[in-house]
């Protein structure tokens, strides 16, 4: 198994850099971007090669089909990579663009699952991503994350969570 | 489907049990509850660190052996020095008998706290499945435990606590059966210390562990906390089922690369 990782590397990286990308309205970017930590948090650099240069991977990721979206400077997308089988499973990515160049790249399905993600890191910083800290307002059941020691607020806040997911 | 629901006090914080039952099995409901209390105070009577009479407690002064404590004491000691192990020191429940460690109130020779209330919720749940429920959640001072589903919905959706705005959250995750632990510093105050100096952890308000066990997600969440946004953080990508979110002092989020299959918002 551990032959493997680099060929899924390569695949990866291939499906960051082109892949085919499919370009899907239907998803949306994220109101804050994934971008690819820099610097001190994670020590592999972003990819900055623009996706329009990038040359082919050799991680046998098929022939580009897809027109490389354009679009204005600065706009922020995700798109979808297609699914693609090797010989370990089938890999697949999300990657996130601010106009043509990839800032994120999000694995959406792996061969090995976290086991990947374990190996990854022996052999380069993992895929951790950054985003901006967003303020929600959300229909939810539960109120992970918040330790109370008032028992009347916690039934307080709970039965207002029962109202707004009603 | 009905609902059965209890708030209570236990370990210094709150516990809600929810439980979704058919008509007519209420009183199945409200019996495989009753177990999950009386286990959690059976727990503080074995674990607490503010009596000096707990099993914990007697060890930590040389009064009682560990391998005449009982097995629940010595499972929680095993899983711990397991933490100790995989997370480098990051998580170590004997710091606090280290002598470079300055005292303050609650510090003791023996704290497996940041892994014994996750453990506990985690055998509550397996003792309400047992009893026949499976749809319900426990919820112990924002370290929560998911099985089933909500009425009408595909699962439970979960908010996670903004840690400076007290009506928001930072992130909404849809789960079925789940545990999700956070550690941080927000609620209580500068609370996770660094094992490895004794000095408060820097560089993260908080980390939530989203996995199949609560017990584990809490003490990678403490272990995160301590380790700091970029040891911590590329830590949790290495333990296998398990994703974290992180939010750090200069708010932003860390995620590690699988935590968006939970997350809806």
């Amino acid at each position: 198994m551990r032959r493997a990782v680099p060929a899924v590397i390569a695949t990866l990286i291939g499906l960051g850099a082109l892949a085919t990308f499919k370009s899907s309205p239907g998803v949306s970017a994220r109101s804050s971007s994934a971008l690819r930590i820099k610097g001190g948090v994670a020590a592999a650099a972003p990819p900055r090669r623009p996706a329009t240069t990038a040359p082919p991977a050799s991680g046998g990721t098929g022939p580009v089909t897809g027109t490389t979206p354009t679009t204005r400077a600065g706009a922020v997308r995700t798109i979808d990579g297609d699914p693609f089988d090797n010989p370990y499973g089938t890999v697949q990515v999300r990657v996130t663009l601010h106009g043509t160049q990839i800032t994120g790249v999000t694995p959406l399905q792996m061969p090995v699952d976290r086991q990947y993600s374990a190996e990854l890191s022996q052999q380069a910083a993992p895929l951790l991503l950054q985003e901006v800290l967003q303020a929600q307002s959300a229909q939810i059941n539960i109120l992970g994350g918040a330790s109370y020691t008032s028992q009347s607020y916690a039934q307080s806040l709970q039965s207002a969570l029962d109202k707004a997911g009603h | 489907m009905q609902s059965v629901r209890r708030v209570f006090e236990q370990w210094g914080t709150v516990i809600s049990v929810d439980l979704r039952h058919s008509d007519g099995d209420r009183s199945i409901a409200e019996h495989a509850i009753d177990a999950c209390v009386a286990w959690f105070a059976r727990v503080d009577d074995l674990f607490s660190t503010w009596r000096p009479d707990t099993e914990i407690m007697r060890i930590a002064c040389g009064e009682l052996a560990v391998e005449d404590s009982r097995p629940e004491v010595r499972t929680v000691l095993e899983l711990c020095e397991q933490m100790r192990l995989e997370s480098d020191g990051a998580f170590d429940i004997s710091f606090g008998a280290r002598a470079k460690v300055a005292p303050r109130p609650g510090l003791v020779p023996l704290d497996p706290s940041g892994l014994v209330k996750g453990w506990a919720v985690a055998r509550g749940g397996d003792l309400l499945r047992e009893a026949g429920a499976s749809n319900f959640f426990v919820n112990a001072g924002g370290d929560v435990l998911t099985r089933g589903r909500a009425d009408g919905a595909d699962g439970w959706r979960v908010g996670i606590q903004h840690p400076w705005v007290r009506d928001r959250v930072a992130a909404v995750l849809m789960v079925t059966d789940a545990a999700i632990a956070t550690s941080g510093r927000y609620e209580r105050g500068d609370h996770v210390l660094d094992p490895r100096t004794g000095l408060p952890a820097t560089g993260l308000a908080s980390v939530t562990v989203v996995g199949p066990d609560l017990a584990i997600a809490d003490a990678y969440a403490t272990a995160a906390v301590a380790l700091g946004p970029g040891v911590g953080m590329r830590w949790l990508t290495t333990r296998v089922g398990y994703e974290g979110m992180a939010i750090t002092d200069d708010r932003t989020v860390l995620l590690t690369p699988g935590f968006d299959r939970y997350r809806v918002s």
